[in-house]
């Protein structure tokens, strides 16, 4: 999930492939639509344009981070701070404005600042850089035929259904109540303060790159500027950056809450365990009203569920359409499933903790002026240190596996 | 000078011979009226409140008609040959707090004179409906024996209004003959309870409903007129009456919030017959704002809706979060069996204690709500509190958990001990399972 190298030939479309998808997208949007709604099926596609996007510019944050710890370039960290400025710019001031499209306020994501956000960001950070993929990289890569990324989501959503048993207990240890910026000191200074911090993180990055290098890093893939560009891939980080900003605002809009991913794995979790005769609805978490509600629900009914739909269908097209589906597919050893496995249980049950993953805490939080989003930032970042020195043990990145 | 005419002596004997029946039929209702008090209102059974047509005779053999509005409103038109005399100068917006009393003696005596006014004066008083009540009783008070109300005021006169003031030739009016007619809160104290006695609240149903006099019975004023705002058909008032058991036999007593609306009510059962009706002036006013008074309240017990209700914080995915900073929180079953272990948590069970006795969420304490407060149902002390509650291990530097059946139980006792200043209270009102039983 890195920089691609432009000297190497476009591979062709795989035109079954995008055939196949791109049916199955329009089938599917068409029975969600009849199933539930115009705006879930418009949801639905919304996802798809994520899933697109992550993978025609291959926007991942575990990759990302890893080469800036480790080999001190932040173009992938400094285009991740682009995106949730630019959706920052773009939030805060609608969540200002009282704006009700759906009969209620637009949400933002806010969650308390404490124990569980703590502990939980730093458990997805470790479990990030383990699975090879945080929670939309997990979606785009299972989207573009990585088998091995079938693992980490799996065992993401069991993680994520433990964390719902857990969550009620957490929720008791010490916390402050959630902040909102905006709220603490008016939407200007709280959008000032988000852009700052979000600058001052790029600033930095920039200043460990030319320490370590002289210089910044080449731009490997140009702003696509023609249509094939657009159609095929690939995509700059900026490109993607902007649009992915752009599509977050719409969901704000269209859902009335910021994108997010991790929730539909706990319901996804919850309903495969009921089904398999676990009293899941007894549990505390689960008999909550909202929770409950989606419970008992088709899983289609459930926004976050549908838009994931979507991310994996929206990549598979995009793999099908730049020819990459299941590209540099490596062979399923031992060591490097159960990275997989362990991953997975992490970032599920540390993104259930935390109120979310990168999507709905580091990118909805930050930039919908959360303080707990940033508190995510900075110990998941702790928590992916920790974890790529964990990885050689795995085997991962060329090394023997321990 | 005319000459005298032979027809002169017939005309006196003529005039004799008439006026001797007529003497004697003078007599005959004389001696009627002279008859006892109770005879005498029984007598005036409707007719205090009278038609227009009997306003017109009774002003056509020498009323005198008088208009209680603004005025402004006089001014604009009035019943021909009324003169102006505003109700609004016998009453005192407001007196120690108290609103709408009557005026001094005084003035009342003063604007009497004014207006030109004796106790041998039959007077038709009107205003804006069949129960001007408050300029009533002070014609009351001030001793007049003949007075009537228009029945549905001005609105009832169907002939052209005019313009054209009178200036009434003032009088040696002197508050001779005046009659207290008003009752004080002592007198009304002593009247609780009693099994003769009918307190009447003339207020809006929803004013009742939230306090009044324990014991009184609910008569709203503004009921006992049509739309017309004329009075109700005697039936038809005898009939609401009677649904009410507000007896004619009755002592009645009349209160409402200021004194406007009991008028009213005292009017409209003095002129059904009923012999035996005091008015409360003060009323509500002075009533409520005595803490040892007492109240009835006759609203029914509350609860919270707490099913995603009245603990609203939640993320935007729905985990309810609540911010830690003294906001109370209507904690779930997990949380209630944690903190029922929990040696710096105690949870306070506020119902009765036969109930508690019969089964109580384990480690749970009782302190009875209602054992807060004093016989006359006052808060006791501070320092009664605190050893009330100390007593049963409910500290302040303990997390409180009140467990209660109802929103009165429950807001008593949360403002009761925020008045103590506790800060770590949560309520608990859910589906409870594991009681230890009896």
């Amino acid at each position: 999930m890195s920089t691609r190298i432009s000297t190497s030939p476009p591979a062709a479309a795989d035109h079954y492939l995008v055939t196949f998808v791109g049916g199955f997208i329009l089938l599917a949007a068409l029975g969600i639509g009849l199933a539930i709604d115009a705006r879930q099926a418009f949801l639905f596609l919304l996802g798809g344009a994520f899933g697109l996007t992550l993978f025609h510019a291959s926007f991942g944050f575990t990759g990302g981070w890893r080469r800036f710890v480790q080999e001190r370039r932040g173009r992938s960290l400094r285009a991740q701070m682009l995106m949730v400025a630019a959706a920052a710019l773009l939030f805060i001031p609608l969540l200002a404005s009282d704006i009700s499209p759906w009969g209620r306020p637009l949400a933002g994501a806010f969650a308390p600042v404490g124990t569980s956000v703590v502990v939980g960001a730093f458990l997805f950070g470790l479990g990030m850089q383990l699975g090879g993929g945080c929670a939309s990289g997990t979606l785009f890569t299972v989207g573009g035929g990585q088998a091995r990324m079938l693992v980490v989501l799996a065992f993401f959503i069991l993680g994520s259904l433990v964390g719902t048993a857990h969550l009620p207990w957490w929720l008791t240890q010490p916390s402050l109540s959630s902040i909102n910026l905006s709220k603490s000191f008016g939407w200007v200074p709280a959008l000032a303060l988000t852009l700052g911090g979000l600058g001052l993180v790029a600033l930095l990055s920039i200043w460990v790159e030319k320490r370590a290098h002289g210089m910044l890093e080449a731009r490997s893939t140009p702003f696509p500027l023609t249509l094939r560009a657009w159609l095929f891939g690939p995509w700059s980080l900026t490109a993607a950056a902007l649009i992915l900003a752009g599509l977050n605002a719409v969901t704000l809009f269209s859902a009335g809450h910021p994108w997010s991913v991790t929730y539909a794995f706990g319901l996804w979790g919850a309903k495969i365990a009921q089904a398999a005769g676990v009293a899941v609805g007894e549990w505390t978490f689960w008999s909550w009203p909202m929770q409950e509600r989606a419970l008992n629900a088709s899983v289609l009914a459930d926004v976050t569920s549908v838009m994931n739909f979507g991310v994996i269908l929206g990549a598979a097209l995009a793999a099908g359409l730049a020819g990459k589906f299941a590209q540099g597919s490596a062979k399923l050893t031992l060591a490097p499933v159960v990275a997989a496995i362990l991953g997975g249980l992490l970032m599920g049950y540390g993104a259930r903790l935390s109120f979310g993953c990168n999507i709905g805490a580091l990118f909805g939080g930050i930039a919908s002026g959360s303080v707990h989003g940033w508190v995510w930032f900075a110990l998941a970042f702790l928590g992916s240190i920790v974890g790529m020195r964990l990885r050689p043990f795995f085997g991962l990145d060329g090394h023997k596996p321990t | 000078m005319s000459p005298r005419f032979p027809l002169k002596k017939s005309l006196r004997s003529v005039l004799l011979a008439v006026s001797l029946p007529a003497l004697a039929a003078t007599a005959h209702t004389g001696a009627a009226v002279a008859a006892t008090p109770a005879a005498a209102q029984a007598a005036q059974q409707g007719n205090i409140i009278i038609s227009a047509d009997q306003a017109k005779k009774l002003a056509a053999s020498g009323a005198k008609i008088i208009d209680l509005r603004p005025a402004k409103d006089y001014a604009a038109g009035h019943i021909p040959g009324a003169i102006n005399l505003p109700w609004i100068k016998f009453n005192q917006r407001e007196v120690d707090g108290v609103r709408n009393e009557f005026a001094s003696d005084e003035v009342i005596e003063r604007e009497l004179a004014a207006a030109g006014l004796s106790y041998d004066d039959t007077l038709v008083i009107y205003e804006n409906s069949a129960l001007p009540g408050r300029a009533y009783v002070v014609f009351d008070y001030a001793g007049f024996k003949k007075v009537h109300v228009l029945d549905g005021g001005v609105g009832a006169w169907k002939e052209k209004l005019s313009t054209e003031a009178v200036t009434p030739q003032p009088s040696a009016f002197k508050l001779s003959q005046k009659k207290e007619i008003r009752v004080d809160k002592k007198f009304v104290e002593g009247k609780v309870g009693k099994a003769d006695v009918t307190i009447i609240d003339g207020r809006d149903e929803e004013a009742y409903l939230d306090g009044h006099i324990p014991g009184a019975k609910s008569l709203p004023a503004p009921k006992l007129l049509t739309a017309e705002r004329t009075l109700k058909p005697q039936s038809a008032l005898a009939q609401v009456l009677a649904d009410k058991q507000i007896n004619p036999d009755d002592e009645i007593v009349s209160y409402c919030g200021s004194g406007v609306y009991a008028a009213n009510n005292y009017l409209a059962l003095r002129n059904l017959g009923y012999r035996n009706v005091a008015f409360y002036d003060a009323s509500w006013d002075e009533w409520s704002r005595d803490p040892k008074a007492g109240q009835s309240i006759a609203y029914d017990n509350y609860t919270f809706n707490v099913a995603g209700g009245a603990s609203a914080q939640t993320t935007a995915d729905g985990i309810p979060v609540g911010g830690k900073s003294g906001v109370p929180q209507f904690i779930d079953i997990n949380e209630l069996k944690k903190a029922s272990d929990d040696k710096k948590s105690v949870i306070i069970d506020v119902r009765a204690p036969a109930d508690y006795d019969w089964g109580h969420i384990p480690n749970s304490v009782n302190v009875f709500w209602d054992t807060t407060l004093n016989a006359d149902r006052t808060l006791k002390s501070t320092a009664e509190l605190d050893k009330l509650y100390k007593a049963a291990g409910v500290t302040p530097d303990k997390r409180v958990i009140i467990y209660a059946r109802g929103g009165y139980q429950l807001t008593h006792t949360y403002t009761t001990l925020s008045l103590l200043g506790y800060k770590n209270i949560d309520f608990f009102t859910g589906k409870f399972e594991g009681w230890k039983s009896k």
